[in-house]
């Protein structure tokens, strides 16, 4: 269509819902690919984890290899989360760029924090079993926080829910014991984002 | 009702695009032009043109971010180009109702 074709009312409806799916398509970061690279990396991380767990006794921890799986699925996962982020933010900027700033900085600042946390745990004592509960509900604790007040900067409903559900499986996985906490990150805690993956993308669905 | 009633200042292929482009942007968000360039496919002399007019007609107005040159100009619809592009909207919706009863 050249550009000073004049339109008819079809060929105008027709341009507007294009440009409208396109433009959304580049300019909206692909939240269900985030959510299901995130419940990947838990159900592949945290199961590995709790097979490798499975049946010791007295509970000494994870083994070094499900460890290495966990941190792949994490790489992996904030890879994923960064390119999908920076390709569709590029060259957008005002409000959300520095909502987005705030909300991306919570993440390593929040963990880096957790993880002190847990290091004074285990140098004041804390027995393996502790360690192991700790370690597995923490992160899944600070996770449900930050997504559930930053629902409150995008008014999204999906991450609050999503949020507060990681909250339930943090406290309700924690009284599993150290075993069992894993086993809960893996399956509903993973299931949790990969469950929000799937109602986005059926929900953008064309 | 005839398609004359639909705003020319939206009713342009070039012009509509950006404008549904632009309308993408939450409130009190701003795009650079030449990601808007890219996005669109349109040589930078042909969308100066274009957003001169939509400017011209209050719809669109631009912003450069602090310390950055002419390169760096980013643009946002206004409340103003908001409100035309629903009404352009509504009013096609009618159009197209009334061709297929």
């Amino acid at each position: 269509m050249a550009e000073d074709d004049v339109l008819d009312a079809r060929q105008a409806a027709e341009l507007l819902r294009r440009s409208a799916d396109h433009a959304r398509e580049r300019l909206i970061v692909n939240q269900p690919l985030i959510y299901g690279a995130w419940g990947l990396a838990w159900l592949i991380g945290c199961g590995a984890m709790w097979l490798s767990v499975l049946g010791q006794h007295p509970f000494r921890g994870a083994a070094g290899w499900a460890s290495a799986v966990l941190g792949v699925g994490i790489g992996l996962a904030i890879v994923v989360t960064a390119i999908a982020t920076v390709r569709a933010s590029s060259g957008i900027g005002g409000v959300s760029a520095r909502q987005g700033m705030i909300f991306g900085l919570a993440w390593p600042v929040g963990f880096a924090a957790l993880f002190i946390i847990i290091g004074a745990a285990a140098h004041f004592g804390a027995s393996a079993q502790v360690m192991g509960v700790l370690g597995a509900a923490g992160p899944l604790l600070l996770v449900g926080l930050i997504y559930m007040v930053a629902a409150g900067l995008w008014l999204d409903w999906v991450m609050f829910f999503l949020g507060v559900w990681e909250l339930v499986v943090a406290a309700a996985g924690a009284w599993t014991g150290p075993v069992g906490v894993l086993f809960m990150d893996a399956v509903a805690g993973g299931g949790g984002f990969l469950a929000a993956a799937a109602l986005l993308a059926w929900r953008n669905r064309s | 009702m005839t398609d004359a009633e639909l705003d020319p200042v939206i009713h342009a292929p070039v012009r509509l695009r950006i404008t549904v482009t632009l309308s993408t942007l939450r409130e009190g968000d701003h795009l650079s032009f030449s990601r808007l360039q890219r996005l669109l496919d349109l040589t930078p002399g042909n969308l100066i043109t274009h957003l001169r007019k939509l400017e011209d007609a209050g719809y669109v107005a631009s912003v450069k971010p602090s310390g950055d040159g002419q390169s760096h100009t980013a643009v946002y619809l206004t409340h103003a180009g908001r409100a035309a592009l629903d009404r352009y909207t509504a009013t096609l919706r009618k159009l197209l109702d009334q061709a297929n009863p």
